[in-house]
């Protein structure tokens, strides 16, 4: 990553609760083009959520998003377009809402970035190469010639040109998110999400995953990753944020921070990962 | 009576029956998807109405609602109905039960899909009608197939009861034929007729579930 390298996602002072309980509680946090940031911590941090938000598949209730120079979410207070949008009134009261764009501003927002899930969550009727041709004629209206070269183009880079027609059920795990992360790269996105990518692979299968991630990481593609994967996450992410209780407690680069971390729960944490290896 | 005119008599009523089960198909298929989003709807208005609707439907005979249908007019609005209205109530009142059962149908089979699929759609930008109908509707079908089929045929059998208000489908033409000649022959017709046209429809949901084979859910 080159230092002053435009930023792709910033988060700034985010904020979510799900009925009594706040999940996020004012975190930062920004990546800049080239660069893969890790997200680690223990579950029920915030991680995940924060990813979610950032997926806009959950709004903050209070905070900013921003997609490159693009402001997605804003203050009320920072002075864009009041009044619409929807804050719980429980954060409201100290905090000023999140104000979103309109929701069809929002729907052409989300080509900006590509998310990996954890369960794939790949369509089922649809073929391997279906799968990532029909978003890209339903939402980007690309026409059929052009989606399909696109579709094998994706396909022979995950090594699955074999199985185009090919349904999910008929693929392995490793086979399916190798599917769905060709189907997340489809529409160019400018940064490419990962929640959990591997969680639900067996340890064999996660390596092949985990080394297209690595190959993605070589062509410079900007990835913000929440992994349970320490060992990756110290070897391909530039930077890891270590998330706790809603907070992003220490933050920098990928090596130092897993090799000498600073803050006592990030220790506690990764010793605690060390005595279960 | 010759076998050959109680047979053709007894055809002249299948074609009312076929019609009556082809309209209410026709009708209640769609129809039901509509109630099923309203029994689905966020609006509490909207979600009670469509709960009362679909309990009513379910929760009394379906000849007790064609009676309704029938003299309703008449008794609590005091239209004289025309001949021709035996057959639209029965239609009306086809459709509105059998979209009841429908509408529950629909809705398992809709919230019975993961919540993943429709967060797939969304992150790719797909519209909230583009996701219904292009990701989860075909989904839907695949799985609700089998319940729709029973209720299919159940319909195909459920035509007789119009012979109450007297639309001479095949069961009432049967019943006046047994009346006058004094011989169940015209009932074992009938009965062969209900059971050759269920056979029909039973393959040809088969098949239909046969199409959507060519997925699997894992």
């Amino acid at each position: 990553m080159l230092p002053d390298a435009p930023r792709v996602l910033e988060v700034k002072n985010a904020y979510k609760r799900f009925g009594a309980v706040e999940v996020l509680k004012g975190v930062s946090l920004s990546v800049h083009e080239g660069e893969v940031v890790a997200l680690i911590g223990s579950s029920g941090g915030g991680k995940s959520t924060l990813l979610r938000c950032a997926s806009l598949l959950e709004r903050l209730d209070s905070g900013e998003l921003y997609f490159a120079d693009r402001a997605i979410a804003t203050s009320a207070t920072s002075g864009i377009e009041p009044a619409t949008g929807a804050a719980t009134p429980a954060t409201s009261a100290a905090k000023p809402p999140s104000v979103y764009l309109s929701k069809q501003a929002l729907r052409s927002a989300r080509a900006f970035f590509g998310l990996v899930f954890q369960n794939f969550n790949l369509f089922p009727h649809y073929t391997a190469l279906r799968n990532i041709t029909e978003p890209l004629i339903a939402v980007e209206k690309m026409d059929k010639k052009a989606a399909q070269a696109r579709g094998m183009e994706l396909l022979a880079k995950m090594g699955l040109t074999d199985k185009a027609n090919a349904y999910p059920f008929q693929l392995s795990g490793g086979q399916q998110q190798r599917v769905a992360i060709a189907r997340a790269l489809a529409p160019n996105p400018k940064i490419l999400y990962f929640d959990e990518p591997t969680s639900a692979l067996d340890p064999e299968i996660t390596a092949e995953i985990l080394k297209i991630i690595r190959d993605l990481a070589a062509e410079n593609m900007t990835m913000l990753i929440v992994t349970h994967e320490i060992n990756f996450a110290r070897n391909v992410a530039d930077r890891v944020a270590f998330m706790d209780q809603g907070l992003i407690l220490e933050a920098g680069p990928a090596k130092e921070l897993i090799d000498n971390p600073t803050n006592e729960r990030t220790k506690a944490f990764l010793s605690r990962l060390g005595d279960s290896d | 009576m010759s076998l050959e005119t109680m047979i053709s008599m007894l055809l002249e009523g299948s074609l009312t029956s076929l019609a009556i089960f082809a309209l209410t198909l026709i009708g209640a298929l769609p129809l039901g998807l509509v109630v099923a989003f309203g029994r689905m709807a966020k609006n509490p208005v909207i979600k009670g109405i469509t709960w009362f609707y679909i309990s009513i439907m379910r929760g009394t005979p379906l000849m007790l609602q064609l009676f309704v249908v029938y003299f309703g007019p008449y008794y609590l609005l005091g239209i004289q109905s025309s001949p021709d209205w035996r057959f639209t109530a029965v239609i009306t009142a086809f459709i509105i039960n059998y979209a009841a059962y429908f509408a529950e149908i629909y809705r398992g089979g809709i919230e019975s899909i993961d919540r993943g699929q429709y967060e797939a759609a969304e992150v790719l930008g797909y519209s909230s009608l583009q996701t219904f109908f292009l990701i989860i509707l075909p989904q839907v079908i695949k799985r609700i197939l089998p319940s729709l089929t029973n209720e299919v045929i159940t319909l195909i059998k459920d035509t007789s009861l119009a012979f109450v208000i007297s639309v001479s489908e095949m069961f009432t033409v049967a019943k006046a034929i047994v009346a006058a000649q004094k011989t169940m022959t015209a009932f074992g017709i009938a009965a062969l007729f209900y059971y050759v046209f269920n056979a029909i429809v039973s393959f040809i949901m088969g098949r239909i579930e046969r199409v959507f084979d060519f997925y699997k859910e894992d």
